[in-house]
């Protein structure tokens, strides 16, 4: 019994060792989608994103992998969890900053992976969500598409604009220069050269 | 792993990314583990620091991460926080565990934890005093809650223990309505920033500390006077603030000296922290009588029996004026009551006409600045035809046009006015409270090179530590 699907339906079934083994396998992925969101009580959305799941198994199908799965319960939990302060957000229009106002703000930023972070945060929810999967954990378009729930062409739009927006956010910063020169056009195959070359940048160790 | 207070062996060298990786290797560890349990009911060993068993996190900040705690061995409940900041050294914390003052927070011990050091100190549940505020304080519940502070400072100032980054967000205050300080020694120094935000934090710096100088007890001074400013006004100072709340009457007298505190110069400032906070303190009840009642009965019966008198003195014969010193309390117990009703017009029309004081004349302005700008012309001629030498520099134009822009919000057009003039104490911090809105490095370093050109010091520009480049 390897395969998400069984483990969820197990796990649904009663069977706790099951949603353990689920847990394991994705709790990684899951930390650091609410981490990047620098919110105080990660762990709670964690759990949440993961007892989600279980409700929601009716809408998993098949095909989608489990993992794009629970990151769309995870945008919901999110999205949810700003919701629960404030009534009426645009999510294609607020950005973290706006949402969770921050210490880290872009002008005082000059480390590479601090300043991506925070121009990340500067641009609409939806964009960054959009970027940073695509970024961070290499999501491919189909991929995309089911974590974000929007069709493949909404997905190639979206980062295009989401570059677009990161673009606008380095503008005029000193240390940002170097990384918005290098930002691709678009989110093809020069964008993920260019995430891989940037990823080993950021990550020295 | 762990070293007591009072021994000095670990040596941390790990940089700042290093402590940063691992520090969050233990929340996403204690995340993990704390969710392993509460969801499939594993048997999990909480995230260790030392032999502190860590139970949940209680906030981040610029220089580290600090958690509730539990130590078995003492079985208490304790605060533990990772330093992420590099440091010298933890000398300050160190020295701090050796003092015990009901107004510091105390330091249990310190240690290393993967080459993180961390402090071990009381859990104080309630909070900091940023949260304290926000909920309505009487005003002599703020001016005692100053003072406290005050001597928690000046205590560590008797040790050689200089905090260096003093805010509301590091004096934390238990439900008893205690502060502590917190966090001494924490601020990482000018110097050793190449990269990330400011160290320290610049609307609370001295202008020295700004310029890249060593904090000492007196930049120590003038942090907590900006922070005693706040608790007090519920602003942050630029002098006779319009907006300045319901504490006008502590107002009044806890100015002097807040702003002897705020000089731009170190060594016009409170030779110490203890002389400073003794002049924050009231004045105590006139007479030690048996019953409440007649304390106050025979205060009332004081001050109106010199209010009389004075009056008649003022009246019958001029040139037998009253010593400053009378004027000011006379003065003090007229006029108190309006300000701390808010009723500055009858402020302005009490004290329109008569002789005062330079103090007496201070507090005509302030109730002159919630009024009119007539008004506060008024006074200032009235000044200047009295006392010319001692005008003050809120009469002139460019710091009312200074604070016009600021409160506008129109950050950039005020520094640039601003640092085109004399550094006098309103304009030094009417700049501060601009460039602190802007808070870029490029913006300090431009307060710092005027701030250092204007106490003469002809290599401003190379003075100012931080190389932007």
């Amino acid at each position: 019994m390897d395969d998400d699907a069984a483990l969820l339906d197990a796990w649904r079934g009663g069977d706790r060792g099951a949603g353990e083994r689920l847990f394991e396998r994705h709790f990684d992925a899951i930390y650091r989608f609410f981490e990047r969101k620098g919110l105080a009580d990660v762990g709670d959305l964690v759990q949440r994103t993961f007892l989600g799941c279980i409700e929601a198994r009716d809408r998993f199908r098949g095909g989608a992998s489990f993992r794009t799965f629970l990151y769309a319960i995870a945008r919901h939990e999110l999205f949810g969890f700003f919701r629960g302060r404030k009534k009426e957000i645009d999510f294609g229009v607020s950005s973290l900053a706006d949402l969770a106002p921050g210490p880290s703000t872009i002008a005082r930023t000059r480390d590479l992976n601090e300043l991506l972070l925070a121009a990340l945060r500067v641009i609409p929810l939806d964009l960054q969500l959009a970027l940073e999967l695509r970024f961070w954990e290499g999501l491919s378009g189909p991929e995309l598409a089911d974590a974000l729930e929007v069709p493949e062409g909404t997905v190639r739009s979206r980062l295009r604009r989401a570059l677009e927006a990161l673009r606008e956010a380095l503008r005029g910063h000193e240390a940002g220069a170097k990384l918005l020169a290098s930002l691709p056009a678009d989110a093809d195959d020069a964008f993920d050269a260019w995430a891989d070359r940037l990823r080993a940048e950021l990550r020295p160790e | 792993m762990i070293d007591p207070a009072l021994g000095d062996t670990d040596v941390v060298v790990s940089s700042s990314a290093d402590r940063r990786r691992v520090v969050r290797r233990l929340e996403v560890r204690r995340v993990h583990d704390e969710l392993r349990g509460r969801m499939f009911g594993a048997e999990v060993t909480a995230a260790q620091v030392g032999r502190f068993a860590l139970r949940r996190r209680l906030g981040a900040g610029a220089t580290g991460v600090v958690y509730a705690a539990y130590d078995p061995q003492l079985d208490r409940e304790v605060a533990v926080k990772l330093v992420i900041a590099e440091l010298d050294e933890l000398a300050e914390a160190r020295a701090l565990a050796r003092c015990s003052h009901p107004n510091l927070l105390p330091v249990y011990e310190v240690g290393s934890h993967d080459g993180v050091p961390f402090i071990v100190s009381e859990l104080v549940e309630g909070g900091s005093l940023r949260g304290w505020l926000e909920t309505p304080r009487a005003p002599d519940q703020r001016l005692a809650a100053v003072i406290a502070i005050g001597r928690g400072i000046a205590e560590a100032h008797r040790r050689g223990v200089v905090h260096r980054d003093l805010k509301p967000d590091n004096v934390l205050i238990g439900g008893e309505d205690r502060p502590r300080v917190a966090d001494f020694g924490l601020a990482r120094r000018f110097g050793t920033v190449d990269d990330g935000p400011l160290p320290g934090t610049p609307a609370y710096m001295a202008p020295e500390q700004r310029a890249g100088e060593l904090a000492d007890p007196r930049s120590d001074q003038y942090s907590y006077a900006v922070l005693a400013y706040e608790v007090l006004f519920g602003t942050y100072p630029s002098m006779h603030d319009r907006s300045a709340g319901p504490g006008a009457h502590a107002l009044v007298s806890a100015w002097p000296a807040l702003t002897r505190a705020l000089a731009l110069l170190p060594e016009a400032r409170w030779p110490n922290l203890d002389a400073m906070v003794e002049a924050l303190v009231p004045a105590p009840a006139p007479a030690p009588p048996k019953s409440r009642a007649w304390t106050v009965i025979a205060a009332l019966c004081a001050v109106v029996v010199i209010a009389i008198v004075v009056e008649v003195m003022v009246r019958r014969s001029p040139a037998r004026a009253q010593t400053p010193d009378e004027l000011d309390f006379t003065l003090m117990t007229q006029v108190g009551p309006m300000m701390q009703n808010a009723e500055f017009d009858a402020c302005v029309a009490h004290l329109r006409g008569r002789v005062l004081t330079d103090a007496g004349r201070n507090i005509w302005l302030a109730c002159a600045q919630r009024g009119t700008r007539d008004e506060v012309d008024e006074v200032c001629a009235a000044w200047r035809g009295a006392s010319p030498s001692t005008v003050p520099s809120e009469c002139d134009d460019v710091v009312t046009r200074l604070r016009e822009l600021a409160d506008a919000g129109q950050h950039l057009a005020c520094l640039d006015l601003g640092l085109g003039q004399q550094a006098t104490t309103p304009v030094v911090m009417l700049v501060n409270r601009c460039a602190g809105e802007i808070n870029t490095p490029k913006v300090w370093r431009r307060v710092c090179v005027w701030t250092k050109r204007q106490q003469g010091d002809l290599n401003a520009d190379n003075a100012c530590g931080f190389d932007l480049q």
